[in-house]
């Protein structure tokens, strides 16, 4: 949530400094004496700021999903500098890699049917089956490398693709069941039952992996000469959860959507 | 330009909102039920069942005031299971003994009714659980000698998992609740033997063998559950788990018929744990209670059985008006040690109330005899460790 304040400012700002930049009558002579040789080399210097929107969610809904009440992406900020080399005299193809810190966040609340779970505290393990009402509540925070293949269409228009590394500064994956009953052990199991206004609250926030990959495909549209609109699309291969937790049965990745402003040096 | 930019803007937007729609949409078709359980049950004829039918995890009582030896139950199931055998089979519940006595006027003949508890195996839905239910009608029955002879095991997939004890009275099964099917739901990480949960047999005992009730650290995840101890508790009536609200946990009482009790005796011998312990409530942990000693619970009601209260739980065993006469052996009076020490303690009104003859035989009036080897347990406060052993009690009638 920190890094949606700074992105909201940016992204409320950028335009108007984008504005006024091209109001100036040279805007080459503004700039900086290496930055217009490395743009001359085919560098080309960016810092973009977004939204991201997305959850993390399994492949394919899992069964035992019977309604999702609400969904919540939240207000998660992202906060870029990227660089790229533009490659050939016709500066066709580039490659980037950027410096990212982002917000990843959700907030579900869904009814389950005979949801199997398995809870283990130090070395002790109960497993059960829950059928009911499940509030979830995911943000993790990271700082972000990606890489990626550019190509550029046009003088407008730009896509790439490439891959991510991100490592977790802060996370929490927490939120309560309710309205409900758990089978013990199996579904014939002894039936504990939740009422509405009886909340058994969880924390799984030691159990979030540290690190992660992925993979992104992004595009980005100029609409001034220092300012873009970007979006993208990224998917993270690992289950937010370090292996051999098996409390949240199904892998849990990362699929999110950044749409945001950036600012072309 | 700036059209552009807006429409490019709004269409993102709509695209990004479109994804909890993709998500929703993705909800598959619902998985048959799987769980395979007994939700009610009836007789042909339900004006003869004195209370609601009994109705635990995988046995039920029925206490009915009927002439009839075979009975022919319906039941309500887990939607889509099915029961075997059908719902509305004539079975026979009892045996009827004939017991012929020679007196000064000649053979005296007289009958008694034999429980036989009739088995039933529900099947899931998705035909992949079955569970076996005892169906047990209870018919008439005093419960005046308590023996702690008789234990059979709760099962779970097949294996036994802790006892359950059980009175023969006049031919009739008369089962104690107990918590330890709350335990379980922690105990079971730890592979537990019968032994190991809060109420269990155990030998030794004056006659026969005995009951003997623990206090017990439940673990990590008894602890996670803000249930970081479990004492050992035996009870006349039945155990539904609420894990947020244990002491409600224990309904109290089975019905009392035709006669009052007039004093409760027996037999205990109890050692309390070395540290007593309370939850912490910031923690869910315990924290140390200095200076304070575990205490036991031994105690008896007869209540009157309204449709607001049909019974009384662990909240108000000892503060509801519906309370009528109570045996309780007084705290100052109670002994510590390995010496088994013999009690005898007199029924007294309670509330200014006084047993209703009519009422009585109606099967108005509930029994209840509980204990724990600790009597704050269902708050979670004790030693672990402290340990009550309790044989041959005896009810006093009129």
């Amino acid at each position: 949530m920190r890094i949606a304040g700074v992105a909201l400012i940016m992204a409320t700002t950028l335009p108007a400094v984008a504005q006024d930049n091209q109001s100036a009558t040279t805007a080459v002579p503004d700039r900086d004496r290496n930055l217009t040789f490395m743009t001359s080399k085919g560098w080309e210097w960016e810092l973009n700021a977004g939204l991201n929107i997305g959850g993390a969610t399994p492949l394919g809904m899992p069964r035992e999903v019977r309604k999702v009440r609400t969904y919540n992406p939240k207000l998660n900020g992202s906060l870029e500098g990227k660089a790229t080399k533009w490659w050939g005299a016709d500066r066709r193809w580039g490659t980037s890699v950027g410096v990212k810190f982002e917000t990843k966040a959700m907030k579900v609340d869904a009814d389950v049917k005979s949801y199997h779970t398995e809870i283990i505290r130090d070395a002790d393990r109960v497993s059960g089956y829950w059928t009911g009402f499940v509030d979830i509540d995911y943000d993790e925070t990271f700082f972000t490398v990606p890489v990626t293949v550019d190509y550029r269409i046009n003088n407008r228009w730009k896509v790439n693709a490439g891959a991510f590394f991100s490592v977790r500064t802060d996370g929490s994956f927490s939120g309560y069941v309710k309205d409900g009953y758990l089978r013990s052990g199996n579904p014939t199991g002894e039936k504990i039952v939740y009422s509405a206004n009886q909340r058994a609250a969880y924390e799984f926030d030691n159990d979030l992996r540290r690190t992660m990959w992925g993979v992104q495909l992004g595009g980005s549209w100029r609409a001034y000469r220092h300012f873009s609109v970007n979006g993208e699309l990224s998917y993270s291969f690992n289950n937010i959860f370090r292996s051999g937790f098996n409390t949240v049965e199904e892998s849990l990745h990362p699929l999110y959507f950044n749409i945001g402003f950036g600012y072309t040096f | 330009m700036r059209n552009s930019l807006v429409r490019i803007a709004a269409e993102s937007l709509v695209a990004v909102a479109a994804l909890p729609l993709v998500l929703s949409s993705c909800i598959k078709d619902e998985a048959p039920n799987s769980e395979a359980d007994i939700t009610g049950v009836t007789l042909p004829d339900s004006s003869v069942l004195l209370r609601e039918p009994v109705i635990s995890n995988s046995d039920i009582t029925l206490y009915a005031d009927t002439p009839d030896s075979i009975l022919a139950p319906t039941f309500t199931l887990t939607p889509g299971a099915t029961i075997e055998p059908a719902s509305g089979t004539p079975r026979k519940f009892f045996t009827r003994q004939m017991t012929v006595s020679n007196t000064d006027e000649g053979k005296d003949t007289t009958y008694t009714f034999v429980s036989t508890p009739q088995q039933y195996t529900v099947t899931s839905q998705d035909g992949q659980w079955k569970k076996t239910y005892t169906v047990n009608v209870v018919n008439n029955a005093t419960p005046a000698d308590f023996h702690f002879d008789n234990v059979r095991y709760y099962e779970y997939n097949g294996e036994p998992i802790f006892q359950i004890f059980y009175e023969n009275v006049a031919g009739q099964n008369i089962d104690w609740g107990s918590g330890n099917a709350g335990a379980m739901v922690t105990l079971m990480a730890s592979n537990p033997s019968p032994a190991d949960f809060p109420t269990s047999q155990a030998d030794g005992g004056v006659s026969g063998k005995c009951a003997k009730l623990t206090t017990i650290s439940t673990g990590a995840l008894g602890t996670m559950f803000g249930a970081p101890i479990a004492a050992g508790n035996l009870f006349l009536g039945s155990f539904v788990v609420n894990m947020q609200d244990m002491p409600a946990s224990t309904h109290f009482g089975i019905p009392l018929r035709n006669t009052a009790p007039v004093s409760m005796s027996g037999y205990y011998k109890y050692e309390p744990g070395k540290t007593f312990i309370r939850l912490n409530d910031a923690k869910n942990g315990t924290v140390e209670v200095p200076g304070k000693t575990d205490d036991f619970a031994l105690y008896a009601i007869v209540y009157e059985v309204t449709p607001d209260a049909p019974y009384i739980d662990g909240n108000n065993s000892l503060t509801s008006p519906n309370i009528v006469l109570k045996a309780e052996l007084e705290a100052a009076d109670h002994k510590t040690g390995d010496e088994w020490v013999h009690f005898d303690i007199p029924f007294v009104q309670q509330n200014g109330k006084t047993i209703d003859r009519q009422k009585l035989l109606d099967g108005k009036y509930n029994i209840a005899i509980i204990m724990s080897s600790s009597e704050g347990g269902a708050r979670f406060e004790g030693a672990i460790g402290s340990t009550l052993f309790v044989d041959e009690i005896h009810i006093k009638y009129e």
